[in-house]
């Protein structure tokens, strides 16, 4: 194993330091540990490609000279090989180094770990002078978080069991395009590819794992895809509630409108999901009115004389 | 995945041992080992192989040079892989959101660096193909929780506004913190509350404000239990996601359940926002508590 190390460490180095390609005659030749028949040396050659690759290095495959049908031959471009982050600051630096200790404990720990290796590989101090004390965490140790990242990385399609809004679960195959964290809950957005439409799931709705179905780099995500900010845009309906002063702090932080007044407060809630601002507005029980639209009226005058039933 | 190439995890770890050790010079083994999540004899291997390396040729003068018997290592002629290695895109996606959610924490009151978080965020972006979207949200802003970890740290004293759910109310209170911890998906500081005499928890994305007030007695380790959870029964109507959520207790086709709850108001809210999903069974304060509320709220609309 540590031969085979040897090997690959040497010929990342020599691909690295030469101007031109070199043909694989001239690597067998030069480059120690290939050994053996010419098949062997070729076979070890060929592995030797794949695993580099594997590793993120980009071997450029190129003619000696196009004029003449020459072998084909290889290097390494130094400036794909190496950490492309010129000239950081040490703030900047320091900006990273935290970017990775926030994965602390959760999804991405050893990968944030080996990323941060590299940063402070560029040998510049850090200055936190400027910076508030701080360690910002990010929460998520969820083993399937980790399985939709990696498939996020790599580009493969997963599927899981999610659980509907009627409690059951359902298998889904989805091509993830981007994740989002939102209200301490993290969320996958992409393609369902049997819906063929753009959805989004929560991390903690799946059941079981999530497993990998097909090839990596099976997709590509499409540039003009954009994750859409849950801001009330003009079409978005708005709620119009009656609050009792002092109470109702979430829809005070939901709301677009705060009036004031003696009796009852008046607020303007965005809509975003109707079961949402329904079983909210239950939530805050005889402190809250709904005076419009009479959807959500009726949602919540229905379900009280319901309550109201079930509990005489 | 990473599991089954952990020969190449070997050799990735060469390839990065070198920019390393050449601007760190004189870093003893036992913490070469540590930064690299390793064993000191496994470095001392890697070591060993590093120094049979070099350009063709292979005599001294082609070889890296290594000095390492002292237990402290340098590193000379290893230019060719000195510049460290390019992010991977596992990499730069793992930076890249945290400097999302530096950024969220950050807020507008820090123009400049947030300035500086989009700057690197582009240049990763412009190195992956098929780049990701992401948008991470901040639990709590870098302003509070600078104070809170100043306040565990030397043993400080905050007071708090913070938003109970169970209460519907905005309270301040004096609070000796002790951690900021997570729990499922949410992040709670943990702290002695002067008001409750009791070490209660704070979900951090209900506090609404956090200052530093003068030192008072620290806690002793004595201090007063934690509230202690009441049980109610509940009867299940209908089992939809909603309500395995809210009331996590519950399992799917579970007719009835048991829910452990610190707060009467709580419980009663919950019920009363699940809309008739689930009733209240026992103790029966609970169940006239939901009936009054959704009678008292019903006559609102007569």
């Amino acid at each position: 194993m540590s031969r085979k190390n040897e090997r690959l460490v040497n010929l990342t180095i020599a691909l690295l330091a030469t101007k031109r390609y070199l043909t694989k005659n001239e690597i067998f030749r030069n480059i120690e540990g290939y050994e053996g028949s010419a098949e062997a040396k070729e076979r070890m050659f060929e592995r030797d490609k794949d695993d580099l690759r594997k590793l993120g290095i980009q071997i450029e495959v190129g003619g000696l000279d196009p004029l003449f049908d020459d072998e084909a031959g290889y290097r390494i471009r130094p400036e794909s090989y190496a950490l492309s982050l010129r000239e950081l600051t040490p703030t900047q630096v320091t900006l990273l180094s935290l970017a990775a200790q926030a994965w602390q404990d959760a999804a991405f720990t050893d990968l944030s770990q080996q990323a941060l290796r590299k940063l402070t590989s560029i040998g510049l101090d850090t200055d936190s002078s400027q910076l508030p004390i701080m360690a910002p965490k990010l929460i998520g140790a969820d083993e399937n978080l980790r399985s939709a990242l990696d498939a996020l990385t790599s580009l493969t399609t997963i599927e899981f069991d999610y659980l509907n809004i009627q409690g059951v679960a359902q298998k889904r195959q989805l091509q993830v395009y981007g994740v989002q964290a939102r209200k301490s809950h993290w969320y996958l957005i992409g393609l369902d590819t049997e819906k063929n439409a753009i959805r989004n799931f929560r991390v903690d709705r799946i059941q079981g794992v999530v497993t990998s179905i097909g090839k990596a780099q099976s997709y590509v995500i499409p540039p003009s895809f954009e994750i859409i900010e849950l801001e009330p845009a003009i079409e978005t309906p708005l709620a119009v509630l009656q609050v009792r002063p002092g109470a109702g702090y979430q829809l005070r932080r939901m709301a677009t409108t705060v009036e004031t007044a003696d009796d009852w407060d008046l607020l303007e809630v965005p809509i975003f999901d109707l079961g949402f601002v329904t079983s909210l507005v239950l939530w805050h029980g005889e402190d809250v009115i709904v005076s419009s639209p009479t959807q959500l009226k009726s949602a919540v005058t229905s379900a009280l004389e319901k309550l109201v039933k079930l509990h005489g | 995945m990473a599991k089954q190439e952990s020969g190449l995890a070997r050799t990735a770890r060469l390839l990065d041992l070198v920019p390393y050790l050449t601007t760190h010079q004189g870093i003893a083994i036992s913490e070469l080992a540590k930064t690299f999540n390793t064993t000191v004899k496994e470095i001392t291997d890697d070591l060993n192989t590093l120094w049979m390396c070099g350009l063709p040729g292979y005599t001294p003068l082609e070889l890296i040079d290594l000095e390492f018997e002292s237990g402290f290592v340098s590193i000379r002629n290893a230019e060719t892989l000195a510049a460290p290695r390019a992010l991977d895109r596992a990499e730069a996606l793992s930076i890249y959101m945290g400097l999302d959610l530096l950024s969220a924490e950050l807020g507008s009151a820090n123009e400049k660096l947030v300035a500086e978080i989009t700057n690197l965020q582009e240049q990763l972006r412009s190195q992956l193909i098929s780049a990701p979207q992401v948008q991470i949200e901040a639990n709590l802003n870098s302003e509070f929780r600078a104070l809170i970890l100043r306040a565990i740290r030397r043993r400080g004293w905050l007071e708090i506004t913070y938003h109970s759910a169970a209460n519907d109310q905005v309270t301040k209170r004096q609070v000796a913190p002790y951690e900021l911890s997570q729990s499922g998906s949410h992040e709670y500081l943990q702290g002695y509350c002067d008001s409750a005499k009791a070490i209660r928890n704070f979900r951090a994305d209900r506090i609404v404000d956090v200052v530093e007030i003068a030192d008072q007695v620290w806690p002793s380790n004595q201090v007063a239990a934690n509230e202690e959870a009441v049980e109610y029964e509940v009867k299940v109507h209908s089992s939809s996601r909603q309500v395995l959520e809210v009331l996590p207790q519950i399992t799917a086709n579970s007719s009835t359940a048991t829910i452990q709850g610190f707060s009467a108001q709580w419980i009663s809210r919950a019920i009363l926002s699940l809309a008739g999903q689930v009733e209240a069974v026992d103790p029966s304060e609970i169940r006239v508590a939901v009936h009054a509320r959704a009678t008292a709220a019903l006559g609102n609309y007569h």
